[in-house]
């Protein structure tokens, strides 16, 4: 039409534009951060209460889930020395202890719980870490089950069996204890425990304040 | 206005937006800013405080023979940097260690030597120890700089693209280069890990 | 008005089609008239050898104690040697033997650079038995495996491939390819990197030591 004023409703479109803009620019994020860290709580509970966690993995054969509950039962005692799986003693320096978490499981004796990794985060949000690391005090790999009957591992070769016991040990039980040790400064102040098995998720146990 | 004036006009703002497009391009620098990271210096026994660890030198030893199972022969000379890693905020691993000599050279350290260190996993808050072993020849000792970070150099740096870096003076100058370069006595080293080496064997230059 | 539409029987001749494509090639500007006439001249070279490819350079005769370049290396070969096995370094099955290119190696760069580098240019044939692709790398004063070099730095390396049985002959000719430097790399995101042509550059028969 001649004489009449264009519309302005596209500037309204802007903010929309940009954060879509933002949003398509940020493609990596998923791959390079959120992947890569302890991002999406499964499940949280308070001291002494049951957490129940149902997390989704891909192992050789597919897509499937994993199921447990967990709990905080209380801590242990401050050490000064680490002990590792194979019974070899580190020496700590000054400041450091070696806390000991206790902690209860339940699940079904078919669900793969090996290699997970325990993690207290203080007040000044420092995180330490037992499992999933090559250090010498850090490098427990069966923190979250028993060591006589720890029950399957993730299945990586096609000739593994899904959920299968191991060779030479009994099923796991439903439900059992486990106090693994981790190294933090003795007068640091965890406010939260965390279990987990593979990036990103984790379940939160909020210790007693 | 009129149609030509309008056509004109338009065209006018097309050339000039694409020629600030050009002065921005040439003037700054991109490149630069784009992978340069943040980098912390510090001399020999002093620590570099990153965001994410604690880096310290704690010695240097020039030596032609790291003794071990097997006992290593450098082709130039064994230029060992005993070093002190604690990482602060989360368990780290780092796998960034070179050796850059005055004239901007990089070397890569060695795993030829036992015991010599090839990268470090951290856990929070507990010092790690380890000596990184670089085979260099004589210009290497000239003022070299040990660079350390979480990522590897890669390609040009882009591994410690934005990230913290330290850069520790090894304190070593020109004088002392031909004294370093003729030193026959072996060295023994420390295994790596969160056991502090034996005070016998940390030797300044 | 010629008619367009072909009735069936009622073919053009041949002089009609042959007229038709002369008017129409006639009436091509100057341009295209060049271009044709160039092709017809390429396409009459033929027979010529016109249209083979240029011939590649021969490799460059190598001989013992000569340096030669590959990609970033200096290598100087001092003499070629077979062996029972390298002990320490390799101990190969009974049946098996070890050819080992005794030489000094420098990294003549200003960059460190990893062995494969060397390692996936280098190739020892002609003793009738099958050799390994890929060398190991040995430093020959203390029989650690070389992996990476620092540039400035000479070593005498034993450059060791693993043979299935005893080597026929007494010569090895020892080929290495031409490497060049890549600085951009469209296809695998692989910048500033050494890469070995498929073309031999140093290629040289050399006499073969027994050592049992």
């Amino acid at each position: 039409m001649i004489g009449a004023r264009p519309s302005r409703w596209w500037i309204l479109a802007i903010p929309f534009a940009i954060a879509l803009m933002l949003a398509a620019a940020g493609y990596r994020v998923g791959t390079f951060w959120f992947h890569n860290g302890q991002h999406r709580v499964l499940a949280s509970a308070d001291a002494g209460q049951w957490a129940r966690a149902s997390e989704d993995y891909t192992d050789v054969f597919g897509d499937t889930t994993r199921s447990y509950a967990v709990r905080l039962a209380g801590w242990g005692h401050k050490s000064s020395t680490f002990v590792n799986g194979r019974g070899e003693e580190f020496a700590l320096p000054d400041g450091i202890v070696a806390r000991t978490v206790n902690l209860e499981f339940e699940a079904e004796p078919d669900q793969a719980l090996t290699s997970c990794t325990i993690s207290l985060i203080d007040a000044q949000g420092r995180r330490f870490d037992n499992g999933g690391s090559t250090s010498q005090v850090a490098n427990e790999s069966s923190a979250c089950v028993p060591e006589e009957t720890p029950g399957p591992s993730v299945a990586v070769l096609d000739t593994d069996v899904r959920g299968a016991t191991p060779d030479d040990t009994q099923p796991r039980p439903t439900r059992w204890a486990t106090s693994p040790q981790v190294v933090v400064p003795r007068d640091a102040e965890i406010v939260e425990v965390r279990v987990s098995f593979e990036h990103p998720d984790y379940v939160r146990l909020m210790p007693e304040r | 206005m009129n149609r030509a004036a309008s056509t004109a006009a338009t065209a006018a703002f097309v050339i000039a937006a694409m020629g600030l497009g050009r002065l921005i391009t040439d003037h700054v620098p991109l490149e630069a800013s784009a992978v340069e990271p943040f980098t912390v210096t510090a001399g020999l026994g002093q620590t570099a405080a990153l965001e994410y660890a604690e880096v310290t030198v704690t010695g240097i030893r020039v030596t032609p023979t790291i003794t071990g199972n097997p006992t290593a022969k450098a082709g130039g000379r064994w230029l060992v940097v005993d070093t002190e890693l604690v990482a602060t905020r989360e368990p780290t691993l780092m796998l960034g260690f070179d050796l850059v000599a005055a004239d901007g050279t990089r070397y890569a350290h060695s795993s030829r030597g036992t015991d010599c260190a090839i990268n470090a996993t951290l856990a929070t808050g507990v010092p790690w120890f380890g000596s990184f072993c670089f085979d260099v020849p004589e210009a290497a000792l000239d003022d070299p700089h040990f660079l350390v970070s979480r990522g590897d150099y890669a390609v040009d740096g882009s591994g410690q693209r934005r990230d913290g870096l330290a850069d520790i003076d090894l304190a070593i100058g020109p004088a002392d280069v031909g004294t370093l370069w003729s030193r026959t006595e072996p060295v023994d080293l420390s295994p790596t890990g969160v056991v502090p080496p034996a005070p016998a064997e940390q030797a300044a230059p | 008005m010629p008619s367009r539409i072909a009735i069936m029987g009622d073919r053009p001749s041949v002089r009609a089609v042959l007229s038709r494509a002369r008017t129409f090639a006639a009436a091509r500007p100057a341009k295209q008239k060049a271009g044709a006439a160039a092709a017809g001249v390429l396409l009459a070279s033929a027979p010529f050898g016109g249209l083979a490819a240029a011939p590649e350079p021969p490799p460059q005769q190598l001989l013992l104690g000569q340096p030669m370049t590959v990609g970033p290396f200096e290598v100087a070969i001092d003499k070629v040697v077979e062996l029972p096995d390298l002990a320490p370094a390799i101990t190969p099955a009974p049946t098996q033997r070890v050819v080992v290119v005794d030489a000094v190696v420098t990294l003549t760069g200003d960059r460190p650079e990893y062995a494969v580098t060397l390692t996936n240019n280098l190739r020892v044939t002609g003793g009738g038995v099958k050799t390994t692709e890929r060398p190991s790398l040995y430093v020959v004063d203390d029989a650690t495996a070389m992996s990476v070099f620092n540039p400035g730095v000479s070593y005498r390396l034993a450059i060791a491939f693993v043979t299935d049985g005893p080597w026929q002959g007494e010569t090895a000719t020892v080929r290495a390819n031409q490497v060049v430097f890549r600085e951009e790399d469209r296809g695998t995101l692989n910048p500033n990197a050494w890469v070995g042509l498929d073309e031999i550059q140093w290629q040289g028969s050399l006499p073969l030591e027994r050592r049992s």
